[in-house]
């Protein structure tokens, strides 16, 4: 399964407050590309089809597919600030590498 | 990029180094790439491990690929019949054409035919190589490969943008420009031997590289090559041995450096 953090959730909340969309989930996803070959994908979206699977975690519905599951098994999302800017982070157990701002990796 | 453009591009892996080089070719309702044929195999699976749940479908077309190279090649496929894509595999201009396997006879001598309409005609591989060192451009499986980063072939000016978004191996091909220096380079040789690929360089005793491509010129009476030399090497005019006699370093090897001019 994939999880987020306290952080990471309260902000998940916050911004679906900010732009009005209700108790939408987030997908989470992988797609192809990226300075290491592979790179996370994060929306808001209630559609999900019999290739998803549906975790719950601190009050967000997550939804990913079969395939991007493969990559994302285990991971935890978590949400950082500092110096250098904000932003989701995926804490990714099947990454080999990541690129410099982690916003790709390898698997 | 616009239905009927072509694009000369470079698959690396994770470390920046070369896994092919590919043209791009815009067809409108889907993309082609040619590729070298050892690779084709490769690719494809290089490929497929990245699409994840994009709709996208890669499969092997197996159509045969002619090309007219010169700076009359945009008149000979026209004359031919025949759609080409801009591929200058030289740097005196060309086409690449795009046939099905059982069409490529009739189109090898449409474009035969139409090649030798404007003073042209069919080339064997002997010459394509003379032409291709005489311009100074490598060649994927003889001058570079998988243990070579873009800049070090020479292929920075035709193959890299530093300017688009991420792409597998960005981040070491990024650093070594901004950061890093090359400890080769892909050089042009030339030599009153005749020397070969596979010959080692030497300066002062030491071995400094390799060559990697090698044809007599027989109107230059010398023989053109490439090879790769560590840094201190490869200054213009540098003289370095081989076994089988001296050559000199005339610059570094460029794809693209060469435009216009006589075959």
């Amino acid at each position: 399964m994939i999880s987020l953090t306290t952080k990471a959730g309260e902000k998940v909340k916050e911004i679906r407050e900010a732009e009005g969309l209700g108790d939408q989930g987030l997908r989470v996803r992988i797609i192809g590309g990226g300075c290491s070959g592979f790179s996370y994908d994060l929306f808001f979206e209630d559609e999900t089809t019999e290739l998803d699977q549906t975790f719950e975690s601190e009050g967000v519905q997550l939804h990913v597919d079969m395939m991007s599951m493969q990559y994302l098994e285990g991971t935890m999302i978590d949400y950082v600030e500092g110096l250098h800017g904000a932003g989701f982070k995926f804490v990714n157990p099947k990454a080999k590498s990541t690129c410099g701002c982690g916003s790709s990796f390898s698997a | 990029m616009s239905p009927g453009d072509a694009v000369y591009a470079l698959v690396l892996d994770g470390r920046g180094k070369i896994l092919a080089d590919v043209w791009v070719l815009e067809g409108g309702d889907e993309v082609r790439l040619t590729v070298p044929g050892e690779t084709a195999a490769g690719l494809q699976e290089h490929f497929d491990k990245y699409i994840v749940m994009e709709d996208v479908e890669l499969t092997s077309t197996g159509e045969a690929v002619l090309t007219v190279q010169g700076p009359r090649a945009g008149e000979v496929t026209e004359g031919a019949g025949l759609r080409g894509f801009p591929c200058d595999r030289l740097g005196y201009g060309g086409r690449d054409v795009l046939v099905p396997v059982a069409d490529r006879e009739r189109a090898h001598a449409a474009l035969v035919s139409a090649a030798q309409a404007v003073g042209g005609g069919e080339v064997d591989e002997a010459a394509w190589e003379l032409a291709r060192l005489r311009s100074g451009w490598p060649r994927f499986g003889a001058d570079f490969g998988p243990t070579n980063y873009p800049q070090e072939a020479g292929l920075k000016r035709i193959a890299v943008s530093f300017e688009k978004g991420c792409y597998l191996g960005q981040e070491v091909v990024c650093t070594l420009e901004s950061r890093g220096q090359l400890s080769r380079h892909l050089v042009r040789i030339e030599s009153d031997h005749e020397v070969v690929a596979g010959l080692d360089l030497r300066l002062d005793e030491q071995v400094v590289g390799q060559i990697t491509s090698a044809r007599r010129d027989p109107e230059a009476g010398r023989t053109l090559a490439l090879g790769y030399v560590k840094r201190r090497a490869a200054a213009p005019g540098t003289t370095l041995a081989t076994q089988r006699g001296e050559c000199v370093v005339r610059g570094l090897a460029e794809a693209g450096h060469v435009k216009g001019g006589a075959l």
